[in-house]
């Protein structure tokens, strides 16, 4: 009986001792397994800076439309003279943009009390910001299936555009309200918040004129001014309510002169030791149409946007045109764009929010002064630019250019194309998705030249993405549903023309 | 065991005397043995038995002993005594008679009672051909075992499977056993050939069960060597071998430096025109595509004119063997020392071996040195065992280049064929080598790699096991093992910085638009610090019994593992002052990283082995493992085996004839688990730190991209395998045929997901991936004998096939890496690769106005990238003290991706490009669709371009299945010759055998012609990845070996 208490005493020892060491996996010793929202937002907003900053992520955009070309002693990218987009083409953004929204999502799922109101309201203003972002560029795409992975989801549905579009601006208007209406205990928001330092005013004008972009986007449909109108009315919408002079929208981590740890713009372009990156700015070149607008308006931003060739002028290449000029005839990207390497990144700055209003209020959809909303956008574009004419002064003599009907709105005779074409130009290198999208919906500007590749697939650009080759691999019953995507014709649903 | 018969008298003769006998087989039933040489031993005076077994000698007074040998038996010698009548009885060497296996935890079983395929390599078949890697030891040799050297270099990486692939993502590499403790396959990388005994391999599944989680891949039981006969043995060698390069892709000599870029703005002075070929480009001097004009002998500017106004004039040919000048031989220098003493109960051995050897990339080296202790001792019933080996091992390699970050072997490649590259060695002295001064403005020199860029790297590994054993009665065996593997690795790699003087950097004077616009490029260094330490403990139980007619042979055991991996880097992102690399000397914040992982499992199993008449054999292992790499629930797992053989030649005895000697058949099933997880915290969800941060005392946190399963399972093989062996004439036919299946199934895979889902992918088990075979082993033991001479010939073939049979609900297809795929009805690897358009009869479709073949952007499967025929021959011939050894190894039926054929079209290096004389050409066996859907053949239509344009800017480069080859070769993987020098009674008898030997390997290859890029053994991805069939210009080409060796043994 002893013996057998022994070895019962023995077995127990063994078996607790085999628990703890199979336990050793048990917690991860190289990554943590819960982390909350404040340590998220930081990397969330970072992460979505990082996919819009890079122009190499949309180059197709800066050189289908006028802004860039390629320096001569590259090898043409056929892929892009030939506006023949594959599945596999920028298959990263659509990846990026899923991947960075989950965060998103994981912050307004944690953010459940109310106390946690202004982190909820981030998460979906951002969701919104980057949904938008994706059916502009796909049209139809997983929303309300997507980010479902708990409820076992793992082939979500695609849903229709207009039905995405229309349910962002109740989320933006839920968003909102939760800031409006936070309590008074809310947890503040603060440094971690890259973009507005915890301002939620900002977050609220910002959540606001993200609204008017998606209502602004459907302008040109037929029928659609009722619902506009009435969606604008369930918030405050007077200038003061919008993203105005001095309130862009942009994401600074703090960055630092290391490796992987600057300015994504400014990353693609220099190493920290102030020496080119390979691929970085021999690569990118003018275009010549946006040289050409630049030149013949007199524009104080000429030499912010491109540095001078070897001739001491700005010129460029016509995207796929041959022969293309040699390094020392063309323009690279210039100061104003390659500002430093701790440059803000770009979410939404304040004159695409000012050339917003002025369209919305040029279009009669809020009340305001079409002509100064204009005038301060462009002259926030100006000044954004920098340089001796970056200047207040340098823009009131520019627009004061009554000859140029592109420039002054007073003189213009098509006031929308007039607004357009300025915020395409202040768009370069800024923002390429409104650039993108701001032409498709609206025609402008309408003097581009298309690719001078004799091989092209289409006479101009296709007018979206295709979905990527993941997708058809993996989610291929929902990409079907949707239907044959061609992507010269299937056009975004906001494309009116 | 030696049976000795005494009869007769004894008579006495004073100058010689006659002696005779009979010789019998110790083998039941077998009787006299006919045809056995019968030598007086240290004379030439001899005989044969007769047709009775009868012999008669006429011996030497001074005679004291007879040899007799005879095929297939051991050689005996006899002393005669003063007797003149000699009867002895021979044992039998047949394989699968008296041949021991080594399985699991070292145990030793006859091979007749396995009813599972093994086989065996002896030391001296590995090392014949003088290798300093085991693995090459064994290519060709052993039916099922697959082996390749994934790539060249110093210290070459290599893929080892049997049975071929099990495992989507999971490692398909063998595990290897050594000395009773398991390491990972890399580890033989560190071990010294001439350590091993030999090399047991278990094929399959089956006959690994007890090994646990690491064997379903099968295994190789490497026992190294012991000390044995009371006489120390001391053995010192040398081998020096010489590496040089066996093969270049096919390369062009007819066309030089020229881009099919628009050349209308290029400074004239570098620029010209020759000849009237308008069809090529221009000559372009700083040019690195080959699409100029064709070579005509005229003096050309080659580069541009540097700040000095100097410049070099050229004359416009090819340079003979311009690329294969630029590498080396490789001299490898071997040096081996080892002593060994021992009895039945004590024994000794002690080795050291220094390696050192140099690479075919100038300055790349790598050096191995290494010992090894092991000693055994019996006292009374107890026994203690240990084995102890520590290697160090340095390897020096260059990296890549400040511009694009490319390798030596690519900017070989882009060099022009009139350019002689060895002149530009020299960068510090020579101004038209360093960066400043080399003419090619797009691709760096390459020797400025192999001076400023090296990947230098230490490994120690130490590997011993100690085992204490108990043997109290006969029938019983208690034994402890303890098993410990410390391996650390420190990588060091660094890149220097270039600044261009500004002449160079701000004017770009030349007009190349190419690297000099770029400086300065910034130096890098980093450091890679890693370290893995493995404990293991055994507990084995042996027990064996007879009871009357049947046998039983029971093992009961437990097994502990454990293993604790550490790893950190720092790099330093910009490097300040030149050439020093230490992270403190930088720009901005180093990067820094770090990984740990643990795990644990423990196992308890049992064996039984029941034999009836030593003829017919049942065996039944189980295993439960526990392992902590999966959750509570899930971590338990079990796993069954079971087989048997019959001797059918010993249990129907009238089957059994002078011409069928030996016939066995044998059968296996088993089931063995495999967890699959390369990250061992997979059931957990994970937060990493997001890119870039901490900024400050800002940090941010995002989610893994992958999504974390609590519920993983393993991996479970179930393999079934049959098969006989069978000998006639005395085992001089030995034949031994094996076929399996193995069906793995919830494959653990990281599935590619919709991104929708907000992931990359998922952790599930999923699909089932199933692999069948047959293995063939023939032996001609000899297939000639002519008195001294001797011709022994083996020949193992496998057909493996393999299918996919599923992977998810609504997934057909999941990518392993590059182009190999996963997809359900197809072999695995399938290689899934982008085609040009071709009608319904495969041929190519091209633009009825441009005369060009347009690119279908669908992917298509093009064939898989494992073999489905392995042969291996191997050789041997003997006459007197000379041998002659030779291997031999053919696969086929699976294709190669040769990414590097794309890179030289862009280049237009390759004879390839410039197959039409970059003449407008009509492309052959093409057509142009007429009609929707009707196809009529191209005889018209040339193409718009040749050049540039077609070759590399065209659809054609970007369709890989233009490269894509069939993998097939034959090598000649291992020629040697030794000769025994006759050295006995020389020295007072010092040296007790002398050998001096020439060695060679991959003396040849023959590939299909269409091959004309690089060796289809390599692959670019290592030797674990399961993504074979695809090869890059990071392996370098193929290398031919060969040198000498001296053995001398005291």
């Amino acid at each position: 009986m002893k013996k057998l208490s022994i070895i019962l005493a023995i077995l127990l020892v063994l078996g607790t001792s085999c628990e703890d060491f199979l336990a050793v996996n048990e917690t991860n010793p190289n990554s943590a397994s819960s982390v909350p929202a404040n340590l998220l937002l930081p990397a969330a907003l970072n992460a979505t800076a990082n996919i819009y900053n890079n122009p190499f992520n949309h180059l197709y955009v800066y050189v289908w439309h006028g802004a860039f070309s390629v320096f001569g002693n590259y090898v043409a990218n056929t892929t892009l003279t030939q506006y023949n987009l594959l599945n596999s083409s920028y298959q990263g953004n659509w990846a990026n943009t899923y991947l960075n929204l989950q965060n998103y999502d994981y912050i307004e799922k944690i953010s459940g009390e109310p106390k946690e109101a202004n982190f909820k309201a981030i998460a979906m203003i951002m969701k919104a910001y980057q949904f938008q972002n994706l059916v502009d560029n796909y049209g139809d795409v997983p929303y309300s299936e997507a980010l479902k992975t708990a409820d076992g989801i793992l082939k979500p549905k695609y849903d229709k555009q207009q039905e995405i579009y229309e349910d962002l601006v109740l989320k933006l208007d839920e968003a909102m309200n939760l800031i409006a209406n936070a309590p008074a205990d809310a947890s503040e928001v603060g440094d971690d918040d890259i973009m507005f330092a915890g301002d939620m005013d900002l977050w609220w004008k910002f959540a606001n004129t993200l609204k008017l972009r998606l209502l602004v986007n459907q302008s040109g449909m037929t029928g659609r001014t009722q619902y506009i109108t009435t969606a604008i009315a369930t918030q405050p919408h007077s200038a003061n309510d919008y993203l105005g002079a001095g309130e862009s929208a942009m994401v600074n981590p703090g960055y630092v002169k290391s490796e992987d740890k600057m300015n994504p713009f400014w990353e693609t372009f220099y190493k920290q030791d102030d020496s080119q990156q390979a691929d970085g700015l021999t690569y990118f070149a003018a275009n010549q149409d946006a040289c050409d607008f630049l030149s013949e308006n007199n524009d104080p931003r000429s030499f912010r946007f491109f540095a001078p060739n070897s001739s001491g002028v700005i010129r460029g290449n016509y995207y796929g045109v041959l022969p293309s000029l040699t390094s020392a005839q063309t323009s690279a990207l210039g100061p104003g764009l390659i500002r430093s390497y701790d440059q803000d990144a770009i979410i939404m700055t304040d004159f695409e929010s000012l050339f917003l209003q002025a369209e919305a209020v040029q279009r009669g959809l809020i009340a305001g002064n079409a002509a100064e909303l204009y005038k301060a956008a462009v002259t926030q574009s100006v000044i954004y630019m920098g340089g001796l004419d970056g200047s207040v002064a340098g823009a009131t003599k520019y627009l004061s250019q009554d000859a140029k009907p592109l420039v002054s709105f007073g003189t213009s005779d098509n006031k929308l194309k007039t607004i357009l074409t300025q915020k395409w130009a202040a768009m370069i290198g800024i923002s390429p998705t409104t650039l993108w999208t701001d032409y498709r919906r609206s025609g402008y500007p309408d003097f581009i030249h298309w690719s001078g590749d004799a091989s092209k697939k289409n006479a101009t650009p296709p007018v979206r993405l295709l979905y990527p080759q993941s997708e058809i691999n993996v989610n291929n019953e929902s990409v079907v549903a949707v239907g044959t995507i061609n992507p010269f014709t299937s056009k975004i649903f906001w494309q009116n023309r | 065991m030696f049976l000795f018969v005494f009869a007769g008298t004894s008579v006495l003769l004073a100058q010689t005397r006659v002696i005779t006998g009979t010789v019998t087989s110790a083998v039941e039933g077998e009787g006299a043995l006919p045809g056995v040489t019968v030598q007086v031993k240290g004379t030439t005076i001899g005989a044969i038995t007769d047709l009775n077994g009868r012999y008669s000698v006429t011996a030497p007074a001074t005679a004291t002993t007879l040899i007799f040998s005879y095929v297939g038996m051991e050689t005996l010698e006899v002393e005669i005594g003063s007797r003149s009548v000699v009867d002895v009885q021979l044992e039998s060497t047949l394989v699968g008679l008296n041949e021991v296996v080594v399985t699991a935890f070292g145990i030793k079983r006859q091979a007749r009672e396995l009813g599972v395929a093994t086989a065996q390599v002896s030391d001296q078949q590995l090392t014949q051909a003088g290798i300093s890697n085991v693995v090459n030891g064994l290519t060709g040799k052993v039916s099922g075992l697959q082996i390749n050297t994934v790539n060249n270099g110093v210290n070459p990486d290599t893929r080892i499977t049997l049975r071929g692939n099990r495992h989507f993502l999971a490692s398909n590499q063998a595990l290897i056993v050594l000395d009773g403790v398991p390491v990972s396959a890399t580890y033989l990388n560190s071990i010294n050939p001439n350590d091993i005994a030999n090399v047991n391999i278990l094929k399959g599944a089956s006959a690994s069960a007890l090994y646990g989680n690491e064997a379903s891949n099968g295994v190789l039981v490497i026992s190294t060597k012991r000390g044995s006969g009371d006489k120390p043995v001391i053995r010192v060698s040398n081998t020096t071998t010489f590496e040089t390069v066996s093969y270049m892709p096919k390369l062009q000599e007819r066309f030089g430096a020229g881009s099919g870029e628009d050349t209308a703005n290029y400074p004239a002075e570098y620029t010209f025109w020759i000849g009237p070929d308008r069809h090529t480009d221009p000559y372009t001097s700083y040019e690195n595509q080959s699409y100029g004009p064709e070579f005509n002998g005229q003096m050309v500017i080659l580069g541009g004119v540097l700040q000095d106004g100097s410049y070099q004039m050229i004359p416009y040919s090819a340079v003979p063997n311009q690329k294969r000048k630029f590498f080396d031989t490789g001299v490898k220098l071997q040096n081996d020392v080892s002593y060994a003493v021992g009895d039945d109960r004590n024994n000794f051995y002690i080795s050291a071996q220094d390696v050192v050897g140099t690479g075919t990339i100038p300055k790349d080296k790598n050096r191995r040195s290494g010992f090894r202790v092991a000693g055994a001792r019996t006292t009374g019933i107890f026994r203690a065992d240990y084995s102890m080996g520590y290697s160090q091992t340095n390897t020096d390699e260059s990296g890549d280049e400040y511009f694009q970050q490319r390798p030596v072997y690519w900017n070989v490649l882009n060099t022009p064929a009139e350019i002689d590259l060895t002149n530009y060695k020299d960068i510090v002295n020579n101004k038209f080598a360093n960066h400043n001064g080399y003419f090619n403005g797009y691709y760096p020199n390459p020797y400025w790699a192999i001076e400023n860029s090296r990947n230098q790297t230490r490994k120690d590994d130490l590997l011993g096991s100690a085992t204490v054993g108990l043997n109290p009665v006969e029938w019983l065996d208690i034994s402890y093992r303890g098993g410990l593997i410390y391996s650390t690795t420190d990588r060091s790699y660094y890149r220097n910085g270039v600044v261009f003087d500004s002449y160079y950097a701000d004017n770009d004077p030349w007009g190349a638009g190419g690297q000099t616009t770029g400086s300065p490029y910034v130096g890098v260094a980093n450091e890679y610090l890693n370290s893995s330490f493995i404990l293991t403990g055994d507990l084995l139980v042996q027990a064996n019994n007879k009871f009357g007619d049947f046998t039983s042979k029971v093992i009961l055991g437990n097994s502990v593992y454990t293993n604790k991996y550490r790893y950190v880097y720092v790099a330093n992102n910009a490097i300040v002052i030149p050439f020093l690399y230490n992270v403190s000397n930088r720009l901005g914040e180093p990067g820094v990283g770090q990984t740990q992982r643990n795990r644990n499992s423990m196992g308890v199993f049992g064996d039984i082995t029941i034999g009836y008449k030593n003829f017919a054999f049942l065996h039944a292992s189980a295993r439960n493992d526990w392992d902590s790499r999966l959750t509570k629930e899930n971590r338990s797992f079990f796993y069954p085996g079971v087989d048997a053989s019959i001797i059918l030649s010993d249990a129907i005895p009238s089957i059994k004839s002078n011409f069928m000697s030996f016939l066995k058949i044998r059968g296996g099933w088993s089931q063995t688990g495999q967890i699959a997880l390369d990250n061992w915290y997979a059931t957990l969800p994970s937060f990493s730190v997001g890119s870039g941060f901490p900024y400050g005392s800002t940090t941010g946190f995002v989610l893994s991209t992958t999504l974390s399963n609590p519920l993983l399972k393993p991996e479970i093989t179930q393999e079934i395998e049959a098969g006989f062996e069978i000998s006639f004439l005395r085992d001089r036919i030995h034949l031994e045929v094996n076929g399996y299946q193995s069906n793995t199934k919830d494959q653990t895979i990281p599935a590619t997901i919709s991104y929708a889902t907000g992931y990359a992918s998922a952790y599930i088990n999923a699909g089932e991936l199933q692999t069948k075979g047959i293995e063939t082993d023939f032996r001609l033991t000899p297939l000639l004998s002519l008195g001294d001479f001797q011709w022994n010939v083996t020949v193992a073939y496998t057909y493996n096939t393999s299918k996919v049979l599923s992977i998810m609900e609504g997934l057909k297809e999941l990518p392993i890496e590059d182009v190999s795929y996963a997809v359900v009805g197809q072999q695995f690897p399938a290689i899934k690769i982008t085609d040009l358009k071709k009608d319904p009869k495969g041929r190519i479709i091209v633009d009825s106005e441009t005369g060009m073949p347009i690119k279908d952007s669908e992917l298509k499967i093009f064939g898989h990238g494992n073999p489905n025929h392995i042969l291996g021959i191997t050789s041997n011939w003997s006459w007197k003290g000379l041998s002659l050894n030779a291997v031999a190894d053919y696969r086929g039926g699976h294709i190669i991706v040769n990414q590097m054929g794309a890179d030289l079209s862009f280049t237009g290096t390759s004879w390839f490009s410039a197959q039409n004389g970059r003449q407008n050409f009509v492309i052959p066996n093409s057509v142009v669709e007429v009609a929707d859907g009707v196809f009529e053949e191209n005889t018209n239509i040339i193409t718009k371009t040749a050049a540039q344009k077609f070759w590399y800017n065209g659809d054609i480069n970007q369709v890989l299945s233009t490269y894509t080859t069939s993998a097939a070769f034959w090598k000649l993987r291992e020629v040697s010759l030794n000769y025994s020098i006759p050295i006995q009674g020389v020295f007072n008898n010092l040296i007790k055998d002398a050998q001096v030997g020439i060695v060679g390997r991959n003396l040849l290859m023959f590939r299909p012609v269409t091959n004309m890029w690089t060796d289809p053994e390599f692959n670019s991805r290592g030797g674990t990845s399961n993504a074979v069939g695809y090869t890059n210009v990071y392996q370098t080409p193929p290398t031919r070996i060969w040198g000498f060796s001296v053995k001398l043994t005291f």
